[in-house]
């Protein structure tokens, strides 16, 4: 594989060196980052975990609990609907004339 | 306001000169520069949580970067600064074709004429020429950010290397000439 020649590396070190930003443009970009709505969002979150905690213990049994109700009723109609009432077993003869 | 957590603080302290200065080498227009950089670290900071395997990091958010770039940029049309051709390889304009007019490339700082370099390569090229030459990233985490393999990742690297050397040898020859002619003063 080609490389780059010692000049052409020197170069590139040197513009890579003019883009680092500094201190200073560091600590401002961080300033407005923690300034975002986002981000703000989510330290807050993070600072209360209680807000966005997921499913635990009791709740996640509960909801398994109605997942569990919803399937039964389910299959239960689909098995039921469309089927047609057995006629009674005793019809008295309607008496012909 | 909160703190932000510990970990998201070290993070941006110990990376963002690398984002910021791979979103510039990528064709992000200065003026648009911070903006750009504020993406990549909402998205991290959004993301942090899931990820689990530290020593990755930095091919992590190498990816990452990459990825919140090119839509920066799609977002904001600037096709001329994300390379010729790009996304269709091999780039066949001539490297030596616009370089700009002789006077300018005697005033150019080195992050400038290597700007000119760059805007040669097609967008590809120019992220494996990034990682690699500028950045130092191994070619398996360059390949892994940049969700290709190593071949590909190769052969991006290679036709980049080969306009590097010749536009910079370009370059040089050109300013010699604007400097003996005492066009720069």
């Amino acid at each position: 594989m080609n490389q780059l020649r010692p000049r052409g590396r020197e170069l590139l070190e040197q513009a890579r060196l003019e883009r680092t930003p500094d201190a200073a443009t560091r600590a401002r970009v961080f300033e407005a980052l923690m300034a975002t709505e986002a981000v703000m969002a989510a330290v807050e979150a993070a600072a209360n975990p209680k807000a966005s905690r997921p499913l635990v213990g009791l709740g996640k049994w509960l909801l398994l609990a109605a997942l569990v109700g919803v399937l039964a009723s389910a299959l239960y109609l689909a098995g039921h609907v469309g089927a047609k009432p057995e006629p009674p077993a005793n019809l008295p003869d309607r008496p012909s004339r | 306001m909160s703190e932000a957590p510990e970990t998201f603080r070290h993070l941006y302290n110990e990376h963002f000169a690398f984002v910021w200065r791979f979103a510039a080498h990528r064709g992000v227009p200065a003026v648009r520069l911070e903006e750009a950089v504020r993406e990549v670290f909402v998205v991290v900071h959004r993301r942090l949580a899931d990820l689990d395997n530290r020593s990755a990091l930095r091919t992590w958010l190498a990816g990452l970067t990459r990825n919140v770039i090119v839509n920066h940029l799609r977002r904001y049309g600037d096709e001329a600064l994300r390379g010729p051709l790009d996304g269709h390889e091999p780039a066949q304009v001539s490297p030596f074709d616009d370089l700009g007019p002789l006077e300018e490339l005697g005033k150019m700082s080195p992050g400038q004429l290597v700007d000119v370099i760059l805007r040669k390569m097609t967008g590809r090229q120019r992220e494996a020429f990034i990682l690699t030459e500028m950045e130092g990233f191994a070619a398996p985490d360059a390949s892994e950010a940049l969700g290709v393999n190593e071949t590909t990742l190769g052969a991006r690297l290679s036709d980049a290397r080969q306009l590097y050397n010749s536009v910079s040898a370009l370059l040089r020859a050109e300013r010699f000439w604007v400097t003996r002619d005492g066009v720069e003063p």
